[in-house]
């Protein structure tokens, strides 16, 4: 499904939690998608099940999945307080960074440019 | 599952191992870390009822280990070094161990010859020192224990045995709920491998945690400040473990939130700010300096 970066400082149960919400972000994993079950990733990933199951914990905690009993993890339903966090927090970000472009010379040309080749990859992703 | 309360452990009126505590839980993976001496294989000799404490309590399912051949059908301890009859071969010794250990799978024996491709009928002791360590580990697997102790037990493996290795031990603690105890000085293998990890130095337990708490909770931060007073007024706020200067450039480690040190740091607008997790050989020799043990600066 995915590839851990193993040399990295980054605690695996932190990577794990990252790429699943990246995924889910980007579409790659839909709404009530089933994940793989604990087991079946941490022979994938050759990780340690507690560590999955704590990555899957916390997701649930943070309403990216929910689990079924016996049944497993599936990936929740977007949901607009999630968005609405994570937004004033990604909006933190983009300013920082837009400072350093602008700082390095950047045209409003040059980023409504990016802004479009996101939107175009993401159209891509779908239709795949 | 593993319960230890106030153990020590002395030979000759030397305390190896000085009043540990420590608790492992069902299907936990735990790593056990420690100085050259600190007392590891004692305790781990302890816990597998090879020695009897001095003081304190060592207990496994409720029950204590010591001269109770019960509780010791349940576990394995593999020493730092493989232990095999003279003379025998995997055949011989599987047969020892299935008259030893009622829980003793035969299926699961037969099914990871395809893992260990050894030679059933060979003399161990023509094996070289990395094969050994795989039939140890095909034995002790096919027994089914709930409790599995091991001494230093990456030692000799090549790449893809310690993987194949770690994925058997995975899938154990996924499906059966297998207790693992490991001890070991290869800090990156026991990285990846465990849950939870103790550091012991002379005797004692220094620390002793979920892993990935005790990663969050330790960083390491490189800053260049504007002002070069920025420094002072920040190690007063802050929790700092060490610090060094390397040119204009300070190097912290420092205990805490990483949303709080962030904040704290980013008030002086510094000129470079990176924030890094500790790697946990960098908190092993952290932790180690803070205990008065420490990698001395010499030339011979």
């Amino acid at each position: 499904m995915f590839e851990l970066d193993v040399r990295s400082r980054k605690p695996i149960y932190e990577q794990l939690t990252g790429k699943i919400k990246e995924m889910i972000m980007h579409g790659i994993l839909r709404a009530d998608e089933q994940l793989p079950s604990v087991r079946t990733l941490s022979s994938q990933l050759t990780v340690n099940p507690n560590t999955i199951q704590k990555a899957y914990r916390e997701l649930e905690r943070e309403e990216y999945i929910y689990s079924l009993p016996g049944k497993g993890s599936f990936v929740a339903p977007l949901r607009q307080e999630r968005n609405e966090s994570k937004r004033t927090e990604l909006r933190g970000e983009l300013l920082r960074l837009m400072a350093e472009a602008v700082y390095l010379g950047f045209t409003e040309n040059e980023i409504s440019t990016l802004y479009r080749q996101v939107l175009e990859q993401r159209e891509g992703e779908k239709h795949d | 599952m593993i319960e230890i309360r106030g153990v020590s452990k002395i030979f000759q009126g030397e305390k190896a191992v000085d009043g540990i505590s420590l608790t492992v839980h069902k299907g936990a993976i735990y790593g056990l870390l420690g100085s050259n001496g600190a007392g590891k294989t004692t305790l781990l000799k302890t816990l597998a009822g090879i020695y009897r404490p001095e003081e304190g309590t060592v207990t496994i399912g409720g029950k204590p280990v010591f001269e109770a051949p019960e509780v010791k059908q349940r576990i394995i301890f593999m020493p730092d070094s493989p232990y095999f009859f003279p003379q025998a071969s995997i055949r011989s010794m599987a047969a020892f161990y299935r008259s030893v250990y009622p829980s003793w799978s035969e299926e699961r024996f037969k099914e990871l010859a395809a893992v260990f491709r050894l030679d059933q009928g060979r003399k161990l002791s023509r094996f070289s020192k990395g094969m050994q360590r795989q039939a140890a580990f095909w034995l002790a697997l096919s027994c089914a224990p709930e409790v599995l102790i091991m001494d230093e037990p990456i030692d000799g493996l090549d790449p893809v045995m310690r993987r194949q290795i770690k994925n058997l031990l995975f899938q154990e603690v996924a499906e059966r709920g297998l207790t693992v105890l490991i001890s070991s000085h290869n800090l990156r293998e026991i990285e990846d491998l465990c849950d939870h990890v103790g550091i012991m130095h002379g005797g004692k337990m220094l620390v002793e945690k979920d892993l990935d708490d005790l990663k969050a909770d330790t960083h390491k931060i490189q800053v260049a400040f504007r002002d070069e007073r920025h420094a002072g007024a920040l190690t007063a706020k802050l929790q700092i473990l060490h610090q060094e200067q390397r040119g204009s450039v300070n190097l912290y480690i420092v205990k805490g939130d990483r949303e709080r040190i962030s904040r704290a740091f980013h008030v002086y607008e510094p000129y470079v700010f990176d924030l890094l997790p500790l790697t946990l050989e960098e908190i092993f020799i952290y932790e180690m300096g803070d205990a008065g043990y420490d990698a001395q600066p010499i030339l011979l």
